[in-house]
């Protein structure tokens, strides 16, 4: 009875621990995640964060609008210098990667990103889903299974 | 005989006859003066015709062209501001200073600004980076903990502003001249104005060349008793620097009379005098030869040109007489008197008023540095930039195309790193006088995630062009190969740092009876050591016991897969060090390391803008994982421990944070090194002397304090905790034991974390220990 009450304990005590790290993401993983479009980043601005970032991810946004890759970069690559294990800005530039029909520095944008995401949370979920994207661009089909396995 | 003349064998009453009429004839008829003189002039003619056609190609190739070779303008980072930043009020002063702006009260005009404790006002100027150009702005900084707090516009937060970049050099083509294009219209009037009536009053009246003018000067020189005022107009002053030599000669003097008449027929007097104001010659700086009021006026006075007052007007305008003779800053009771005059000249023509020219008199002549971080140049650095260029651009284009070059240069941190090496460089010399005048440095910081270069330091005197050693010297880097031995280590999945390696002599068969038998520095063995204490204590013997036995192929091929560019030859030396590489392959190693296994080039660019500031290029990070961020992780907690209580826990007294580091020193005390790294920089220091010769110096005592010093105006951020790792205690026999035994406790990655502990003062055999989770069930 008594290692039942203990262990009931310890389960309510790891859902606890669980709620609070989702939230502990959400607050330290400096700019939450832009919302999803039928499973993909709908635009760069999205989501809240820092003001200095935000006010790049517009100036990227509106660049990517008008495809100009050169300077979306340039603005993301402001916004890693600001936050440098942000990875979050790491998502936004492995996702312009790809879209800029850059799969290798998409993967490579990708693997930075999961070093700094928190094991488990949201955007690592997303960073291993571009992974995979990346990936399977690049033909590297069993690679990609792999992280979108990861990705789910 | 044979051979005389056939005249003599003529009849003698023929010929002679008839050539006695013709003679005759051709005296008697006068000499045709006028058909010669005709055909002079008309040959005359032709040549002046086809002379001045030459003349005149010249003149509208030259001037309807581009007119100068632009060389590259090469600017450091802007500084970004934004709440949250890390930023002292001493580092946001310094750079208002180098980006040459003034201190003075609430700020009215863009260049000025106003300081108040940690409250800035700063009225920013227009500048076009590379992504855009931006506007004037006055913006109000307020500084609270050494953080930026809050960024105020017009009373509304800004989220995101940065400062325009200083700048830190050119690449220049073999002439050297520098000049910044401006337009008519961007002169003041007042300078113009001052221009003309010096020079050349009847400018808007004459046709390129004056009579007037060379009448006036004549009466003037012959009243003086010497030439005291030349008669060329400023189209001939312009003819003379735009197209020929400063040769004097007739000859010169009348191409240029020609040339300046053929310029006036081509074009208006304000294309001529815009050039002209952008060509004069005002001094020179260095290598750097200053052109045009544009930049003479931020070279002297730091300020753009629409910034000057009247006194500093007069004096760049006193200065075409004589850019050297007049230098207000070799020759300031000169340059005043000429001042004077041509302050004189400007009343009596009504360009100012006579309240203000003696306002202006009354005015000493006051003109910034020359060596100011704002117009001195970067050596090392734009020798580093030049390289990386000129893998996309041509050399030629470089040169001559107007190119705006934006790098990663933080002179806040490069201006650390130099007084950092100044002054230790001086302090060691005091302490060992054997050594005076001999010791050398080279350095290089650069963030650790993104790889940008943030300071490079080629040797102790900063601004000059010669030997980057930082990029070009090869020498030995000792004890910081170490690292690299340990890495092949623990990624072999055989070792960990709390490994057993023995410490005893050690003998390495070199092949043909040779045998390589290196020594600790200390020359004592140590006996059975943990692997940590090998590279805390960086012991020679126990690292070269591990490098053999992990493998001296894996070892040289870790050198390669972390970033060098070279291949090591396959000698046991390499794993101590005997491998002569450059600081800056040094970083770039090390680079790989700090990124958590990223391989990234060192990178010293930002992008590169045309002329008209379009985006040519733009450089954001790159690279590729070559090591797990895991195992990077691990050895880093090794080099963590080199300064908690190894080689480098001098540090620790001054930063009680933790930062990764390894102290190198080389055979015979030739080469000291240092590599440190905290969360945000990574630096390479360097001591040595260029002829090779040893030094009474280590790594810890020569290079380290230098990174110290630089790193503590920059402010230190501790590395992040490593994630993903689990502790277990090791015993002094490098066996997992149970914690309540003896032992120390030491890293392990989860995945390795092993299933069976020993017992204490037992080996292996022990009881499987019972889980929390048999417990509960």
């Amino acid at each position: 009875m008594v290692r039942l009450v203990v262990l009931t304990l310890l389960l309510i005590l790891t859902g606890c621990t669980q709620k609070h790290m989702i939230d502990a993401v959400d607050d330290t993983a400096q700019a939450p995640l832009p919302t999803m479009d039928n499973g993909r980043l709908a635009a760069l601005d999205e989501g809240e964060s820092h003001p200095a970032l935000i006010s790049l991810y517009q100036k990227a946004e509106q660049a990517r609008q008008a495809q100009q890759w050169q300077l979306v970069f340039t603005y993301l690559d402001q916004a890693r210098q600001i936050q440098p294990r942000s990875a979050t800005v790491l998502y936004r530039l492995a996702w312009a990667s790809l879209q800029a029909n850059n799969p290798a520095q998409a993967e490579q944008f990708a693997q930075r990103g999961l070093i700094y995401a928190e094991s488990g949370s949201a955007v690592e979920k997303r960073l291993y889903a571009l992974l995979a994207q990346s990936l399977n661009r690049q033909g590297r089909v069993m690679e990609a299974y792999s992280a979108d396995q990861k990705a789910h | 005989m044979s051979k005389k003349p056939t005249q003599k064998r003529k009849p003698a009453n023929k010929k002679p006859k008839a050539k006695k009429s013709t003679i005759q004839t051709k005296i008697n008829k006068p000499f045709p003066w006028k058909k010669w003189f005709f055909r002079a002039v008309v040959v005359g003619v032709l040549i002046f015709s086809v002379w001045m056609v030459w003349l005149d190609a010249q003149v509208r190739e030259r001037f309807d062209g581009k007119k100068w070779t632009l060389p590259a303008k090469v600017y450091a980072r802007p500084l970004q501001l934004y709440p949250g930043k890390l930023m002292t009020p001493a580092q946001l002063n310094a750079e208002l200073v180098w980006g040459d702006y003034r201190q003075g009260g609430y700020p009215t005009t863009p260049g000025y600004y106003f300081r108040e404790g940690d409250r800035f006002v700063i009225y920013r100027r227009g500048f076009a980076f590379w992504d855009g150009a931006e506007p004037t702005r006055r913006l109000e900084v307020l500084i609270k903990n050494n953080r930026i707090e809050r960024i105020l516009e017009q009373n509304e937060e800004v989220a995101l502003a940065r400062l325009e970049p200083l700048y830190i050099g050119g690449i220049f083509p073999s002439h050297n001249e520098d000049r910044e294009l401006l337009r008519l219209e961007d002169f003041p009037p007042e300078l113009v104005a001052a221009l003309v009536r010096t020079e050349d009053q009847y400018f808007f009246e004459h046709k390129g060349i004056s009579l007037r003018g060379i009448g006036r000067a004549m009466v003037v020189n012959l009243k003086a008793g010497g030439v005291v005022q030349g008669g060329s107009t400023l189209t001939q002053q312009l003819v003379k620097n735009f197209f020929l030599t400063s040769q004097r000669s007739y000859t010169r003097k009348i191409q240029e009379a020609f040339m300046s008449i053929l310029l006036e027929l081509h074009y208006s007097k304000e294309e001529i005098l815009e050039t002209y104001l952008n060509e004069v010659y005002l001094g020179q700086a260095g290598r750097r030869a200053i052109h045009g009021f544009g930049l003479a006026s931020r070279f002297y006075f730091a300020k753009p040109i629409q910034e000057l007052d009247t006194a500093e007007i007069a004096t760049l305008v006193g200065m075409v007489k004589g850019a050297s003779y007049y230098n207000p800053r070799r020759n300031p009771k000169r340059a005043k008197s000429r001042r004077d005059i041509v302050l004189g000249i400007m009343a009596e023509h009504n360009i100012i008023s006579e309240s203000e020219r003696l306002k202006a008199q009354s005015q000493s002549i006051n003109t910034v540095s020359a060596q100011r971080a704002g117009q001195r140049e970067y050596p090392a650095f734009l020798e580093l930039v030049r390289q990386q260029l000129q893998e996309d651009y041509r050399l030629v284009d470089l040169q001559n195309e107007g190119l705006r070059v934006f790098t990663t240069l933080d002179p806040w941190l490069q201006h650390s790193v130099e007084n950092a090496a100044s002054e230790h460089l001086q302090k060691l010399e005091t302490r060992f006088p054997q050594a005076q005048g001999k010791l050398q440095t080279a350095a290089v910081v650069t963030s650790t995630d993104g790889a940008e270069v943030r300071a490079l330091l080629g040797g102790r005197e900063p601004e000059y062009f010669g030997f980057n050693r930082a990029l070009n010297a090869q020498r030995s880097i000792g004890s910081l190969a170490k690292p690299f031995v340990y890495l092949t280590a623990l990624e072999s999945g055989q070792w960990h740092w709390g490994s057993v390696l023995s410490d005893d002599p050690v003998s390495v068969s070199l092949g043909g009876g040779k045998q390589w038998q290196p020594q600790n520095y200390d020359k004592v063995s140590h006996g059975n050591v943990s692997m940590l204490t090998g590279l805390t204590q960086s012991y020679n013997q126990a690292t070269v016991r591990l490098g053999m036995n992990v493998g001296l192929a894996k070892v040289a091929n870790n050198f390669n897969r972390l970033g060098l560019k070279t291949d090591l030859p396959r000698y046991p030396s390499i794993l101590l060090g005997a491998v002569p590489l450059s600081p800056f392959n040094v970083a770039e190693m090390y680079q790989t390391i700090a990124s958590n296994g990223f391989v990234m080039p060192l990178r010293s660019m930002e992008a590169v803008n045309d002329a008209r500031g379009n985006l040519l290029s733009s450089y954001g990070m790159e690279g590729r994982q070559e090591v797990s961020p895991q195992t990077m992780q691990w050895l880093r907690w090794g080099l963590e421990q080199v300064t908690e209580n190894g080689t480098a826990r001098a540090l620790k007294g001054h930063i009680p944070l933790p930062i990764a580091a390894k102290t190198g020193t080389s055979n015979d005390q030739r080469d000291a090194w240092f590599m440190g790294f905290d969360n945000r920089h990574l630096g390479i220091v360097w001591v040595g002397r260029d002829d090779n010769e040893p030094m009474p110096l280590f790594g810890s005592t020569a290079a380290l304090p230098i990174w110290l010093e630089s790193f503590k105006s920059l402010g230190v951020e501790p590395l992040a905790p490593a994630t993903g790792f689990g502790w277990v205690k090791v015993n002094d026999q490098g066996e997992f034991v149970e914690e309540r035994c003896a032992g120390m406790l030491y890293p392990l990655p989860k995945n390795q974390m092993p299933t069976e502990l020993n017992g204490c003062g037992k080996s292996h055999k022990q009881e499987k220990r019972k889980s929390w989770l048999d417990w509960l069930f």
